[in-house]
């Protein structure tokens, strides 16, 4: 489990040291304060794939060029077939936005003893229209843990080279999973959600999305493979089973972070804007199976919000739980090039939400 | 925007210090806060000031205690808490 982070040039991070993370940790912060970064840079540090953990937060973004045009912007990126990507903005990853041999990122927690630099190297040349990426996964300890070999990634004009993109692949059990506003795509929760069928991890699913539809007993993947169709729930006195689309966006998004939560294993799970689609009411509730989740199977869970309602229901979920230490809020604070973490514990939370003092 | 606090224990404080805003013409550069949802009081006030001292943006926080039942009264910190004795 991760008890710290620093990182470095990461994106809108020039330096950020977080002394004390906990199990499950929400993070609250002004718009464009860092806080998807922050997932972000988690994700690389912690995915055993740093290739393909890389282009999909590009991808995510909407920072890539398809058919050489610029497609930045348009409202659903994660829609985009990935075989239409010819090359990745790699430089939006560095501080400042561009591409130096002399600026790396750099990630790493002193409590786990991982790294992660990625650098810039022409070889001896002095301009960049054709450059690597390098990545060093290494040990911030003594002792050398085994590394993993990521080869370098190619760069043409400031723009990393398309690569396939091994979709499947992403789903390992126990890998660090990222559950994003616009992700969360069939085939990927079809893998997961196999690997759990028959097994508690099941029970556990249903369970949490009996916090939004109580009449819930079963759902069923089908072999549909469009983005939005395709899984089944069968609810209680019911003879057809309903498709989960029609029951609204919560109930996909508590499918997608449950089957996510479970899969990680003793690993992370990274939710952007977690309460998005849930209706305020059932956030205290979704706290709740998400802290019992993680706390059970000692899993790591890095959540972002804005909303009051959420923060709160955090605090209420954290109070009445017998795990109500593995619970933390870090607000990023940033002004220029200057960031800083503050970190609140559930007895600061309480008194913050009981006198209604700001802590976003 | 920057964060200004001036915490007191009740409601009658908050009149007084307004009060003496207005007699010295003070600008309305931070705000007067009854710790404790209504009731106020030193207990919540204190439990506060380690949660407010971490307010994003904040400039100054300030507290007024009322030493009226102990004329030597002090204000300790244990740990992140502070206390009366």
């Amino acid at each position: 489990m991760l008890q710290d982070l620093q990182m470095r040039n990461y994106r809108v991070f020039k330096e950020l040291t977080i002394d004390r993370l906990s199990n499950v940790n929400l993070i609250v912060g002004a718009n464009n304060a860092g806080k998807t970064s922050l997932l972000e840079a988690i994700y690389l540090l912690t995915s055993h794939d740093k290739q393909l953990s890389l282009t999909s937060i590009l991808q995510e973004r909407g920072e890539f060029l398809t058919d050489q045009e610029l497609i930045r912007g348009r409202s659903n990126p994660a829609q985009i077939a990935p075989n239409r990507i010819d090359g990745y903005l790699v430089a939006q990853l560095f501080y400042g936005r561009k591409l130096s041999t002399d600026t790396s990122i750099k990630i790493q927690s002193l409590s786990t003893q991982n790294s992660l630099t990625i650098s810039i190297s022409n070889g001896n040349k002095s301009e960049m229209h054709h450059a690597k990426l390098v990545f060093q996964d290494g040990s911030t300890g003594t002792k050398e843990k085994p590394k993993k070999n990521t080869d370098p990634m190619a760069i043409e004009n400031e723009v990393l080279l398309s690569m396939p993109l091994r979709w499947k692949e992403l789903a390992q059990v126990g890998d660090t999973r990222f559950v994003s506003v616009n992700t969360t795509n069939y085939t990927e929760l079809a893998n997961s959600w196999d690997k759990l069928v028959l097994t508690p991890g099941e029970d556990k699913v249903i369970d949490a999305l009996r916090i939004i539809e109580p009449g819930v007993e079963r759902i069923s993947f089908t072999g549909g493979r469009t983005s939005h169709s395709g899984i089944l729930v069968r609810l209680k006195g019911e003879d057809t089973p309903v498709p989960l689309d029609s029951m609204g966006d919560g109930m996909r998004r508590i499918l997608a972070m449950i089957v996510g939560l479970v899969s990680v294993g003793q690993s992370a799970l990274l939710v952007d804007e977690i309460d998005t689609g849930l209706y305020y009411a059932v956030l205290k509730d979704m706290w709740k199976v998400v802290i019992e989740t993680a706390t059970k199977q000692n899993a790591q869970v890095f959540a972002t919000t804005h909303s009051w309602d959420c923060v709160k229901a955090f605090q209420q979920a954290l109070s009445q739980s017998p795990h109500r230490d593995d619970g933390l809020l870090i607000r990023i604070d940033r002004n220029q090039a200057q960031t800083q973490a503050t970190t609140y514990r559930v007895d600061e939370l309480d008194i913050a939400i009981a006198q209604g003092i700001e802590v976003r | 925007m920057s964060v200004a606090q001036l915490l007191v224990e009740g409601k009658d404080d908050r009149h007084v210090v307004w009060a003496l805003c207005a007699k010295h013409q003070l600008p309305e550069r931070f705000s007067v806060e009854i710790p404790g949802q209504g009731e106020g009081g030193v207990d919540p006030l204190l439990d506060s000031i380690p949660v407010r001292l971490k307010i994003a943006r904040l400039h100054a926080l300030g507290i007024v205690l009322d030493a009226d039942t102990n004329l030597q009264c002090h204000l300790y910190k244990n740990g992140g808490q502070f206390t009366v004795r």
